[in-house]
């Protein structure tokens, strides 16, 4: 089971990396997030929420509501220009974490 | 059977409980649930049950709420962080935390901070208002008044004098654009002004010259400023006047009746203008101006002074100190032999410098203004030194706090900038609430003071600055000694409970400084109450008491034997007499010659009828009493006063009986040498007085002695009599005590404010020390406790807890009675007549002062005692 630590400092650059790929709702987010982790990642529905505003506060997304085909009008989150930059920086950090995870994860050579 | 709409309507009535829930957040989770209940739908749940799920899954609103909560914290800190260099409203927010978290020791210090800065308020309005007498007035620096001064003297010693001063300076000098002329009518006498049935005595009745209100700005509701005062027998009257005597009616164009001679034949004034009420911050406050009488002065004699006041207006301010280099040529030109000089004051200058003789109204004194400035200085500086007093004091409290910034890698000037964050911020709410008070009892100040201040005031751009400047001087000044011991605190480092230490020491010094302070203003207070009581009971050279003086006009002379033997018949009244003028209203003076005197002797003048020594219990120190009425022919009886025969130079009473005396054609002797007679306020010396028998038709009182057992049946009975013989104008009658307090009604009320402001001073620095002692009590719980295991009695720990602040209190009188007397002597040194300083006043200060300390000590030491010892040691 994942940490609440590790699920915490991944939320971000998650969430960015989602809507790098294009506008999505918060259902939607929360639902790609469990599939691409396998149901490994389960996070609390509700609590996605307040971490966009956050992040909105931050200025890493944007939103806006927007009614599909007549639909009913959901708020979709783009990611902005400093977002882009951020999600850059936390993937450049993660890509060095797991590095170093890979590297100490290698079992040692057999001692002579 | 379950409705999906009804359901989610219940849900979000969940979230409407929280305030940190807006729209947005609610209609957010709103779709999502909709999209998580279709989800499980889907898969295969009931309706209801895949609602549950779906709820179940978004979670609770209390840990909702919680998460947006902190958003919108962090939303709030980075909005004034916008405008705050980083790291400051982070101070903001640990001075904040601190506040909520010691509410007891924060109440001491915010409390202690806002009376001291209620008091300052408090003081610059009253400086403000004092210092900006007649500054209404659009021309103000360039109106001043002409004064006069003895030649000798070189400095100006009436504030009165001739009609003829005006026109003449007005023709001789181009540079004055327009002259004022101002008399006040009767020398403190009041006038009989009516109209029908409404007959009163007035004592603001002036007359002005027509250029009156083109120099002053005393604003007309109705009526031409330029031709109000230009026809004979026109009145201006105010509003409240117009109330008074024309209720419910216009004013303007009726005729008002008034007898400003006092010669029983009122005349008849047309109204032509109302003028608005005068405001308090004038030097003179005027019901009625009339057009002058020019029958009634020799406007061309520049010797006759009587309660005359001239004003010029000036093209430029500049051209004052030319025009006064050439007054004293100006005065020869007009005048063969002139025995006075003339001066220009400064019209703002009149209210807080001006104590000349014959002025319009009592002026302040700016010695008041000084004293009040330091009392409230004393005051704050009592606050400050609370604050800086506690916060050093709760230094323990601290040191992990500091430790842990200093570890996390705060610097010396980071935590020295914290610490005035956190003085600041105890600083501004003090402000705000002292701005809150000062507003509350703004009436009542005014009550004790006599002013007239308002709230609005505190709007003026100067006050606001002057809050704000107050707020951060005493910011700063109460957090730089905590900041400078906290800042220097080391991690890690443990200070010893109870032992001697540099902290300590500098606590008890500034507890010292505080007790000092208020020992001070207390003495200051018992001081002046000292002097109110001396003033109330000095002796004035006459008996004061139940002594009445009514006036005499022109109808009720012809009546005056009948109204004296009915009078007289009263058994309440003890005695009568007749005289021009009597204490404490007005006074004439005349130069006289007497005989070994090379030159002529200015005395006031009484001219008294034969009963005046008796019923005023005037004591005889040489000669007879004087009886024989004065007539132009020789051997005139004179009486003189004591101080008149020092002024004359004879070196004793007895030497003086006999020596000649002369006044223009007037011949006579001195028959008799009498106590002095004070007349004015002991604010002044004795007046030197002559005395001469004089006729009824010259005299515009009556006095009475009365029996102080049985006064309001005898007034009764007086003013009966006098209705019945004077039936046309209306009893006027005054009691000479309550005029001669009237004179001292300043001092009173000074005395009164020192008196609240010592009290105060007082509760700041017990607050102070209450704070403190419930904190050193708290320190020493655990000693307490112990002692009590090892057999100390209640008392006994109680002594033990208290010596300690006591002997602080009783250090503070060594440090308290030099300065109150050095400072009551200066302020002593304005009365003529003072109280001495004794040495039970500064006793009885201390001996207050030790006590109040004693009982806010005690209170929280002896709870300390009691409690038991079980719970002081108990370990947690």
């Amino acid at each position: 089971m994942i940490s609440k630590t590790l699920m915490a400092a991944s939320t971000r650059p998650i969430i960015l990396a989602i809507l790098s790929r294009g506008r999505d709702y918060g259902y939607s987010i929360i639902q790609k997030v469990k599939s691409a982790s396998g149901g490994g990642m389960d996070w609390s529905d509700g609590m996605l929420y307040p971490v966009l505003q956050r992040m909105e506060m931050d200025r890493l997304i944007r939103s806006e509501w927007i009614a599909i085909d007549g639909g009913r009008p959901r708020h979709y989150y783009h990611i902005t220009d400093l977002g882009r930059q951020a999600l850059s920086a936390d993937l450049t950090s993660w890509r060095k974490i797991l590095q170093a995870m890979i590297h100490f994860s290698q079992p040692l050579p057999a001692s002579e | 059977m379950f409705d999906l709409e009804t359901a989610i309507r219940e849900w979000k009535k969940e979230f409407g409980r929280y305030e940190s829930f807006e729209d947005g957040p609610v209609a957010d989770m709103e779709l999502h649930l909709r999209d998580a209940h279709e989800a499980c739908m889907n898969e295969g749940l009931g309706a209801e049950e895949a609602f549950r799920k779906a709820v179940y899954r978004i979670g609770t609103a209390e840990r909702l709420a919680a998460e947006y909560q902190k958003n919108r914290e962090l939303a709030l800190d980075r909005r004034f962080a916008r405008f705050l260099p980083a790291l400051l409203w982070n101070y903001f927010k640990v001075a904040r935390r601190r506040i909520i978290r010691h509410k007891g020791y924060s109440f001491i210090n915010i409390a202690g901070l806002a009376a001291g800065m209620t008091c300052c308020l408090l003081t610059v309005l009253y400086v403000m208002q004092e210092s900006g007498y007649d500054r209404f007035h659009s021309k103000a620096e360039r109106i001043f008044r002409v004064v006069l001064g003895e030649k000798e003297a070189g400095m100006p010693t009436n504030a009165n004098g001739s009609l003829a001063i005006g026109p003449a300076l007005k023709k001789d000098f181009p540079e004055i654009v327009e002259c004022v002329r101002l008399k006040k009518s009767g020398q403190g006498e009041r006038i009989f002004v009516g109209h029908r049935d409404k007959k009163f005595y007035e004592d603001k009745f002036f007359f002005a010259s027509p250029g009156f209100f083109s120099v002053f700005d005393f604003p007309l509701r109705s009526g031409d400023p330029k031709t109000a005062l230009r026809e004979p027998n026109s009145i201006v009257i105010t509003e409240d006047m117009a109330r008074k005597y024309f209720p419910g009616r216009e004013a303007m164009g009726k005729t008002l009746y008034a007898d400003p001679a006092n010669e029983g034949k009122p005349i008849p004034f047309l109204v032509t203008g109302i003028a608005a009420n005068v405001p308090a911050d004038s030097h003179v406050h005027f019901d009625f101006l009339a057009t002058f009488d020019r029958r009634a002065e020799d406007e061309s004699n520049f010797g006759a002074i009587y309660q005359n006041y001239t004003y010029v207006l000036l093209e430029r301010k500049e051209a004052a100190a030319a025009l006064q280099s050439k007054l004293h040529s100006f005065l020869l030109r007009h005048w063969s032999a002139p025995w006075y000089d003339l001066s220009l004051q400064p019209l703002p200058d009149i209210r807080l410098h001006s104590h000349l003789r014959s002025e319009i109204e009592p002026n302040g004194d700016v010695t008041y203004i000084l004293a009040f400035s330091m009392i409230a200085l004393c005051i704050v500086a009592i606050a400050c030194i609370n604050y800086a007093n506690l916060a050093t004091a709760r230094t323990m409290q601290r040191s992990k706090e500091i430790g842990i910034r200093k570890a996390l890698g705060a610097s010396r000037s980071q935590l020295i900038r914290q610490f005035f964050g956190e003085s600041l911020t105890v600083s501004f709410l003090s402000g705000l609430l002292a701005a809150a008070v000062t507003v509350s009892i703004l009436p009542f100040f005014n009550q004790l003071s006599g002013k007239d201040l308002s709230a609005a005031s505190l709007l003026h751009p100067a006050l606001g600055m002057a809050w704000l400047a107050m707020i951060l001087t005493l910011g700063l000044i109460s957090g730089f000694f905590p900041a400078l011991f906290l800042s220097r605190l080391q991690p890690g480092r443990k200070a010893s409970h109870g032992s001697p230490s540099r902290e300590s020491f500098f606590r008890k010094a500034l507890v010292t400084v505080q007790f000092a302070l208020s020992i001070m203003t207390i003495s200051g207070a018992f001081l002046s109450v000292r002097q109110m009581d001396y003033i109330k009971n000095k002796d004035l050279g006459f008996d004061r008491e139940g002594m009445i003086a009514v006036t005499l006009n022109a109808s009720a002379r012809p009546a005056y034997g009948a109204l004296r033997r009915e009078w007289l018949a009263i058994p309440g009244v003890r005695s009568a007499a007749t005289s021009e003028y009597v204490p404490t209203r007005g006074s004439k003076h005349l130069n006289f010659s007497f005989e070994g005197n090379a030159h002529p002797v200015e005395l006031v003048v009484y001219d008294i009828d034969k009963d005046f020594p008796s019923t005023y219990s005037l004591r005889l120190l040489a000669g007879t009493p004087i009886k024989k009425a004065l007539d132009t022919n020789s051997g005139n009886e004179f009486m003189i006063s004591e101080s008149a025969l020092q002024r004359i130079g004879y070196p004793s009473a007895e030497a003086a009986i006999g020596k000649a005396v002369q006044i223009e054609n007037v011949h006579g002797f001195i028959s008799a040498v009498v106590n002095d007679m004070h007349i004015y306020s002991l604010h002044q010396g004795p007046s030197p007085t002559i005395y001469f028998i004089g006729p009824v038709k010259s005299h515009k009182y009556i006095s009475l002695r009365l029996h102080s057992g049985s006064l309001p049946r005898t007034l009764q009975e007086i003013t009966r009599i006098w209705k019945k013989m004077v039936p046309e104008y209306p009893l006027d009658y005054f009691f000479i005590n309550e005029s001669f307090l009237k004179l001292h009604e300043n001092d009173v009320k000074v005395s009164r404010l020192i008196n609240h402001f010592s009290i105060l001073s007082m509760a700041i620095a017990c607050l102070g020390l209450f704070g403190l002692g419930m904190y050193t009590i708290e320190q020493r719980t655990k000693e307490i406790a112990i002692r009590k295991i090892l057999g100390a009695s209640l008392t006994g720990i109680v002594a033990r807890l208290s010596r300690e602040f006591i002997q602080w209190v009783l250090l503070a009188n060594l440090i308290a009675w030099p300065a109150a007397f050095f400072l009551m002597r200066r302020w002593l040194q304005d009365f003529a007549f003072r109280t001495r300083i004794h040495l039970e006043i500064f006793i009885f200060s201390g001996l207050l002062a030790l006590v109040i300390a004693m009982m806010t000590i005690i209170i929280p030491t002896f709870r300390a005692a009691r409690a038991n010892p079980v719970d002081s040691l108990r370990y947690e």
